[in-house]
């Protein structure tokens, strides 16, 4: 079943000279894929995923999400799409430093107002499945990058949302860290059938996905799918992308 | 966690994003409870003690302005300070609205905080109030000049106003929460901290123009006091000059100083001076008009208090007439005056005070001088204990009638050489010798001239055919008049007894009436001032808050670089010194001229009362400067290890 449905999508930036960001996107997710989007900076990734997070409208073209578009729902009913059918994980964690680890979590079902049991079962088992059950007490001031972005992981997922969206999970982690989110990513994916995209700079972080979509200047440059292993997948990713040009510094050297 | 304790949560757990906004909300709670409690206070609601009914009801009057005033402040203050949250909480409610929260959800989240915090403001606000309320009639009384003190009563009805007032308030003001996050685009929500602010500028013309103006503002106050130009508009130049001159002083002027000292690379590029002087900056330039309200504000509010309690020295009521008493009566029924003298005497002598009397009739002559004879003048001035005057027959001194004219008199001197005085048919030439600079004779007004006892008589003699008499007072003077309460009450009251054309002028009571009405201005003007001055304080907090998530990345990234923690406690404090005195300092040095200027127009010092003001308020603005300067510190130095 499809999932997420770009059909030309453009977004023009009006100023004193207008830019065009994004032009003529197509772009089909399935239910249960893991689809990465890379390019060079200023390419538009960014763009793409702000208009498919719903918090920028594009200037044309059409976004369909599970078969509904979102630009065209009230903006209660947006709230609602997003807090039912949407789960982000951002660079810098967003997580909310008044509240606990767990308060974190569960806010999204909190927000819905799903029953205390219910709400307490599932942060209990996502939490054990992302190995977080430790810090569920501690503030977000207390805990580590790798556990918070584990966290923001978990309330991205807890409310079992149609499609998650993950900017840059990965850019404000050591490797190591960065390694065990993208494992859990993976995990929940393979496991769960969580359908999910993520932007990232990363070529290690992107070859977990099961498909890597690059973009250039706005538009879309290639499309190369996981093959037998997940080294050969990211020798792919690393040829694509010295193909790309763009800066030489932007792509980190060989970490395999 | 359902989704009200998600709400109390938030306040709960950022307290310090709560704190300064919750004092400053239970203090003004605190200062209109005051006021309530005093206007309904059941010994002041039936006029304050010994005075009239019309200075009751101006008291009740002022009160309830001055209520008013609070509560408007406040309304714009509370609005102002709720504002300064929703901008620093900007990307946490754009983090909320991506989750999924809708509009209504996050409405109803500022609301449920703002009522929380509302609620809390109100029963603290009250709660202090109650147990400062003995002490706050204590000053209040002492203040107005009630003699006897006010006592403590429970206040119901000021509480219950209190409440309902600011009930009614925390739920416009939670209204109008929501209201202030309508516009405004999710995206630029969660980017509102990205975007940059641009290089503050300055024009030279204008900071010279600041300095300029508020040179020539001053340069016009003063004229209007030392040269006596007593011209309205001039007095209102001068403070509009000043204002407008403050106004380009903090906007302009403070901008192309600090820029200037950028460009002195020797001075800038040395230690934190890099540090302090650029993030100065942008604070001074962001505060500019802030600044400008907060110093005038202070100035007005410096200045005001201060006249009022010149106002209330017994001095003033002194500089105007030095006797304790000054009797005199219109008929001339010497049995009943010569009673009532007694009666005067009587009292002075049971309730033991020194007196010293005198006696003088000022005449008039044909063309309208005042005489009055230099015999009786050397007893009026000897009891005032100055040495007694010698004049030839044809010379004359000038003497003071009112507080005017004896200023005009130490600045310019006699204005005339000589005086004609007619005589009947004859006109005589009186050469004037001097003019005196202190007021001698009771119950005049205009130009008075003490001549010889020989021109007095004649002149005396060519009146007497005329239908009316001249009218003579009687004085006594009393070193120590300030205690005389007692025995001026017990005068008053034996010698308005009987209706009949005698006039007794009491300085004690003179002094008390206006010091009464002086000490409700006092109270009202000093209350103000303080509520004034504690939210020009808070405001500085607030701003300082809403750039704390600003500096603690720029510290963090800072302190990587190698910024020790006292490096660091060297940059905040020279910030904050900044911040919090350089209205302070340009408030003083505006009210500073006006006590200057004030003090030309009357004769005690007034020194005491502007160091008294200048030091209250200075010791208010540190307590604050420290208490600030502790948290911020504090948190910064957290966020650094």
């Amino acid at each position: 079943m499809e999932i997420l449905n770009v059909r030309n999508l453009g977004k023009v930036y009006k100023a004193a000279v207008s830019h065009e960001a994004l032009s003529n996107i197509n772009l089909s997710i399935n239910e249960g894929e893991f689809v990465g989007i890379m390019g060079p900076s200023g390419s538009g990734k960014t763009t793409l995923l702000n208009m498919i997070s719903t918090i920028d409208r594009p200037t044309s073209g059409e976004i369909h999400i599970g078969g509904e578009d979102p630009f065209r729902l009230s903006q209660d009913k947006l709230a609602m799409f997003r807090r039912r059918e949407l789960g982000f994980v951002f660079q810098s964690f967003n997580l909310l430093n008044t509240l606990t680890v767990k308060e974190n979590i569960l806010l999204p079902l909190a927000l819905d107002g799903v029953d205390l049991d219910e709400m307490n079962r599932r942060v209990g088992i996502l939490a054990e499945k992302l190995g977080i059950t430790s810090i569920l007490d501690k503030r977000t001031y207390e805990i580590s990058g790798g556990q918070a972005q584990r966290t923001a992981v978990a309330r991205a997922m807890i409310h079992v949302p149609k499609l998650v969206l993950a900017d840059e999970p990965t850019g404000n982690l050591d490797s190591k860290s960065a390694r065990d989110v993208m494992e859990i990513m993976d995990r929940r994916n393979k496991e769960d059938k969580v359908t999910m995209l993520l932007v990232t700079h990363d070529p290690v972080a992107a070859s977990y996905c099961n498909r890597v979509v690059f973009i250039k200047d706005g538009q879309l440059y290639n499309e190369i799918t996981y093959g037998e292993s997940q080294s050969a997948f990211y020798q792919k990713i690393i040829n694509v992308l010295s193909l790309l040009g763009g800066s030489g510094h932007e792509f980190s050297p060989v970490r395999h | 966690m359902n989704f009200r304790q998600f709400a109390i949560n938030n306040v709960l757990r950022s307290k310090r994003t709560y704190i300064a906004h919750f004092l400053s909300s239970a203090f003004s709670v605190m200062i209109f409870f005051t006021y309530g409690l005093l206007s309904f206070h059941p010994q002041l609601k039936d006029g304050l003690v010994s005075s009239s009914d019309t200075m009751s009801m101006l008291g009740t009057m002022g009160m309830t302005v001055s209520q008013y005033i609070v509560f408007v402040f406040s309304f714009f203050f509370l609005l102002y300070s709720v504002g300064a949250f929703i901008k620093v909480r900007k990307k946490e409610f754009g983090i909320l609205l991506i989750l999924g929260m809708s509009r209504k959800q996050l409405n109803r989240m500022l609301f449920i905080e703002n009522i929380l915090i509302g609620v809390a403001a109100i029963i603290a606000g009250i709660g202090t109030g109650v147990l400062f309320s003995k002490l706050i009639l204590l000053i209040s009384a002492k203040l107005l000049a009630v003699d006897n003190g006010l006592p403590f009563y429970f206040p119901l009805k000021a509480l219950i106003i209190t409440a309902a007032a600011y009930a009614v308030l925390f739920l416009l003001i939670a209204l109008c929460s929501s209201l202030m996050l309508r516009k405004g685009t999710l995206l630029a929500l969660v980017k509102a901290e990205e975007s940059p602010k641009p290089q503050p500028k300055a024009s030279p013309w204008l900071a010279v123009l600041a300095v300029l103006l508020i040179g020539a503002g001053y340069g016009m106050v003063m004229a209007f006091a030392i040269l006596q130009i007593f011209n309205f508009i001039l007095l209102l130049g001068g403070v509009v000059l000043v204002v407008i001159g403050t106004y380009f002083l903090f906007t302009q002027f403070s901008v192309f100083f600090m820029r200037y000292l950028q460009k002195k690379e020797r001075f800038f590029f040395r230690k934190t001076n890099l540090l302090t002087i650029s993030e100065l900056l942008y604070r001074i330039k962001d505060n500019a008009v802030m600044f400008f309200l907060v110093s005038v504000i202070s100035a007005s509010a410096f200045t005001g208090i201060g006249t009022t309690l010149a106002i209330g020295d017994p001095g003033l009521s002194a500089m105007e007439n030095p006797y304790a008493y000054a009797y005199s009566m219109y008929d001339q029924n010497a049995d009943t005056r010569n009673r009532h003298l007694d009666i005067i005497r009587e009292e002075l002598k049971k309730g033991g005070f020194n007196y010293k009397e005198a006696e003088v009739t000022p005449i008039f002559s044909d063309n309208g001088v005042m005489l009055i004879k230099l015999s009786e003048y050397n007893s009026l001035i000897q009891s005032l204990g100055y040495p007694a005057e010698t004049l030839d027959d044809l010379e004359g001194i000038l003497t003071p009638g009112t507080v005017s004219e004896k200023n005009s008199y130490r600045i310019d001197g006699p204005l005339n050489d000589q005086f004609e005085v007619l005589n009947g048919k004859k006109s005589e030439t009186v050469k004037v010798l001097k003019a005196e600079t202190f007021i001698a004779v009771p119950g005049a007004y205009g130009e008075i001239l003490v001549v010889s006892d020989r021109l007095y008589e004649d002149v005396f003699q060519a009146q007497q055919d005329q239908e009316y008499g001249f009218v003579a007072y009687h004085t006594f003077y009393v070193q120590d008049w300030k205690n005389t309460g007692d025995v001026s009450r017990a005068i008053r009251d034996r010698l308005s007894e009987k209706e009949d054309y005698s006039y007794l002028k009491t300085l004690y009571l003179d002094w008390k009436s206006s010091q009464q009405q002086n000490g409700i201005l006092l109270m009202v003007s000093g209350l103000v001032g303080i509520v004034f001055f504690t939210f020009a304080a808070s405001f500085v907090y607030f701003r300082l808050y809403s750039d704390l998530a600003r500096d603690e990345q720029q510290y963090r990234m800072i302190a990587k670089v190698g910024l020790s923690k006292k490096e660091l406690g060297t940059i905040i404090t020279k910030q904050l010194v900044i911040m919090f005195f350089l209205p302070m300092l340009i408030a003083l040095i505006h009210s500073g001229v006006a006590f200057v200027a004030l003090q030309q127009l009357v004769d005690f010092s007034i020194v005491e009362h502007s160091l008294k003001i200048f030091i209250f308020f200075l010791s208010i603005q540190i307590i604050y400067f420290f208490i600030t300067r502790w948290r911020y510190l504090d948190r910064l130095n957290k966020i650094i290890q």
